[in-house]
């Protein structure tokens, strides 16, 4: 099985590196034949790599010890399930995973434009085929899942025996979460799935073929790309804060940052390629941005799995590391020379007109994204920068990007609110007043009640009423549609409602994600009102932490197959009424010889009680660690909603195009009529 | 002339974030040494606040202490270290253990950390090594 893995990488290697040279001849020399082959390689290369994955899968599931990979992510012991997901417990593994995305990605794309987009096609082809050709080496050459274990000779040294684990070492215990099963391959999706938009802005470039066509074609591939790596970052958190005890989903680690800067530009490019399609405007940026985005997906990987960078959670150095980095050169370079050399063909088509439009509050949008993207980068190569300057590498802590990522947030929050009340071009005054006077008004009662009521911290007031504003100008402008569309078609109100969702679905589906972003900021904001307590307790004792009294009503050990672990049953009080009872777990996992902390949680949209049992003193005293965290709930609710918004989004418009953009301009220039 | 205006709305922004993120810079950033490194600089370093990486030594952690002692090294550099802070350790804390301390380095030549992070090595790392017992 082994062999028929390692036989049909290196197939694929050769097949996708013919696909890469027939496709660009069958370009140069317009040859229709070389071009159908070319295609028929991305086919071919599929199909290799998932035999090789169907190879690495029976491996696991017979526990074929003997090879290194799943020596070191299984065991026998391991529930059927588990196994299956130790396929990206590893680097060798994950790598070959996100390969067998991008190679699906790859055929979806290409079957897709099969009779369509026939002069791009064949640079797409060339690009995608050059990507996976990539992958696949780094694969053979530098983290081949299918390696057999080498036996070393016996370490003499200081009495050490080598340690021989038949039924292998197991998947590790913070990984055993379903969260953490599907946070790697939905996070490959997300990062995969740029590589088509990247494709057609590169084949856009090579073929002189600049116009929207590219952007159009690939709205729905970004849009649904963008879904995957929101929710992939999005489980990585909760995974964060479920499973690893510490109470937080974000500690600014350079393996979260690495996931967050693609997200970032990607978020960027969302929102200015609608700039191109309604005012052919942004289209150097355009491209500059889905370039950078595919790159930071590259960049993050280099990141985080080269070591240049020390984090606690960072992976092994690997050679891995130079391979990303001199593809990432390569890709950088090759754009870098097309985007020049067609600088003169991408002049914009018209220019900002107001400050008070649609188009600056886009323009100020990318402004905040990609300084979010800059600071983020350089917090996070910041030990890189020191080294090269000073010899010594200096980190920069979590309170320094809170710092910045807070205020750059709140005005991306408020332009969330202001964007769409803009029109296109310039907004008159009468709908300035018609469209903020109301939602501003409401927010500033909101601001002085909520100070009435205690909350007097400058940022955590601020994200609250900004968080109102912006969830009052979406509901204000979609009953404003529901309304309408009652009174022309006498429908119900959901009845219209829905409607109205679907026959422009791209733009109330981002009103959804929107809300959903609203929903997040709450939960944020939340952080700023935190509780927590640690206290030594025997049975019987008990403490109080914020409105909470915990009391230890028992001590408890016990044995499972995979672990033996020591529990203490809590129940909370508040008022004198039972709230919760939690057992947090301490766990030895055996294969692994690690112990691990098992959280108890109980969650209400006000807040989140998180008990953590962090083992015994000297004197049998259990140290039971107890956070309140409230509106933690809102950042899972909201991450559902912009995926929900997104699916929405994602639904063909019954309205076609270019009708919209007219009915768009439209009203507003009627409001400025009346 | 409008796109001054935006462009001079864009510098007032920029330049605004990027004065947050200086001020109060200093107290973000901590040095990132190794143990080696740590005992290499010695005399220069005692009193700030540092981060040291290394490898916890074979055998060396003392729980019975107050404070819980143990020793890191660094190419075979060793440096010992009293722990101080008020959170359990790291479930991933053991011997042979990739760690980074935050704390000091007194005169006595430990170090005193208040804090222990321990790498999650076994997530992507070839445990090899780890899988040496005693």
């Amino acid at each position: 099985m082994g062999d028929l893995g390692s036989l049909t990488l290196i197939i694929a290697f050769v097949v996708s590196a013919y696909t890469v040279v027939v496709s660009v001849l069958g370009y140069t020399k317009k040859r229709n034949d070389l071009i159908l082959s070319s295609e028929r390689g991305i086919y071919t290369t599929f199909i290799l790599i998932l035999i090789s994955s169907f190879a690495l899968t029976a491996l696991l599931l017979k526990s074929e010890f003997q090879y290194q990979y799943i020596q070191e992510y299984s065991n026998r012991a391991l529930p059927l399930f588990f196994k299956f997901a130790a396929f990206w417990a590893g680097q060798a593994g994950s790598l070959l995973l996100w390969l067998l995305i991008l190679c699906t990605v790859s055929v979806a794309a290409v079957y897709q434009n099969r009779n369509r987009n026939r002069e791009l096609m064949p640079i797409v082809t060339a690009v995608l085929s050059f990507v996976n050709m990539f992958f696949i080496t780094v694969i053979i050459f530098a983290a081949n899942p299918f390696n057999e274990m080498v036996v070393a000779a016996p370490e003499t040294a200081a009495g050490f025996i080598t340690y021989t684990a038949p039924d292998g070492r197991g998947l590790n215990p913070l990984l055993q979460h379903w969260a953490m099963v599907i946070h790697p391959p939905i996070l490959f999706v997300g990062y995969s799935g740029f590589v088509v938009p990247f494709a057609f802005a590169i084949a856009a470039l090579a073929t002189g073929k600049l116009d929207i066509t590219w952007i159009k074609t690939t709205r729905r591939w970004t849009l649904f790309t963008w879904m995957f790596l929101t929710s992939g970052i999005l489980l990585g958190a909760n995974w964060a804060y479920v499973e690893l005890g510490w109470g937080g989903y974000w500690g600014w680690d350079p393996v979260e940052n690495a996931s967050l800067l693609p997200w970032l530009t990607g978020t960027a490019y969302l929102h200015s390629v609608i700039i191109q399609e309604k005012r052919g405007m942004f289209k150097i940026w355009n491209l500059i941005l889905i370039i950078m985005t595919f790159s930071l997906c590259i960049f993050g990987t280099f990141l985080t799995r080269s070591g240049v960078i020390s984090s606690v959670h960072s992976f092994a150095q690997s050679p891995i590391g130079s391979f990303f980095s001199f593809f990432l050169f390569v890709i950088m370079i090759i754009a870098g020379l097309l985007l020049l050399k067609r600088l003169t063909g991408l002049k914009s088509e018209h220019q900002l007109d107001s400050m008070l439009s649609r188009e600056s509050s886009f323009l100020f949008n990318n402004l905040m994204f990609i300084l979010a993207m800059f600071v983020i980068m350089f917090g996070t190569i910041f030990p890189l920068i020191t080294e090269l300057t000073s010899g010594t590498q200096s980190t920069l802590d979590p309170p320094f990007f809170n710092r910045m990522a807070i205020p750059i947030g709140l005005i991306i929050l408020l332009l969330t609110g202001m964007g769409p009340l803009f029109a296109w071009r310039k907004t008159s005054v009468y709908s300035l007043k018609k469209n903020f006077l109301f939602p501003v008004g409401s927010s500033l009662i909101v601001g002085i009640v909520l100070f009435l009521l205690g909350i007097r911290d400058f940022y955590p007031l601020i994200a609250f009423v900004l968080s109102y504003f912006v969830f009052h100008t979406i509901l204000q402008d979609y009953t404003k549609g529901v309304m309408a569309r009652m009174k022309t078609s006498g429908g119900s109100f959901l009845k219209s409602f829905i409607d109205l969702t679907l026959k422009n679905s791209r733009r109330y589906g981002g009103y959804i994600v929107h809300a959903g972003v609203v929903f997040m900021f709450i939960g944020f904001t939340g952080n700023a009102f935190n509780i927590e307590k640690r206290a030594e307790l025997l049975v019987g004792e008990s403490f109080e932490v914020g409105e909470y009294i915990i009391i230890a009503d028992k001590f408890n050990n016990g044995q499972e197959e995979l672990y033996q672990f020591s529990e203490v049953y809590i129940t909370a009080f508040r008022n004198g009424e039972e709230v919760t009872k939690g057992y947090p777990q301490r766990r030895y996992y055996f294969a692994s010889q690690q112990t691990s902390t098992e959280v108890a949680l109980h969650s209400t949209f006000k807040e989140d009680l998180y008990m953590v049992f962090e083992g015994y003193t000297d004197e049998d005293k259990a140290v039971v660690h107890i956070l309140i965290k409230p509106l933690v709930m809102f950042i899972w609710l909201g991450g559902i909603i912009i995926v929900l918004g997104t699916v929405i989004a994602l639904f063909p418009n019954t309205v076609s195009a270019g009708k919209q953009s007219l009915r768009r301009i439209k009203p507003e220039a009627a409001d400025a009529a009346a | 002339m409008k796109n001054k205006k935006i462009l001079f709305g864009s510098i007032v922004i920029v330049a605004s974030i990027i004065y947050l993120g200086v001020t109060g810079f200093e107290q973000d950033m901590s040095y990132y040494i190794t143990a080696e490194e740590l005992l290499e600089k010695g005399d220069e370093v005692y009193d700030t606040r540092l981060r040291v990486a290394g490898q916890v030594v074979w055998g060396s952690i003392d729980r019975s202490k107050k404070p819980m002692t143990f020793n890191i090294d660094h190419n075979e550099k060793v440096v010992a270290v009293h722990y101080e802070g008020q959170s359990p350790v790291p479930d991933t804390f053991r011997d042979h253990a990739q760690v980074v301390l935050e704390g000091k380095f007194s005169n006595d030549r430990i170090f005193r950390a208040d804090k222990i992070q321990a790498k999650c090595a076994s997530k992507y790392e070839s445990r090899l090594e780890e899988a040496k017992i005693k």
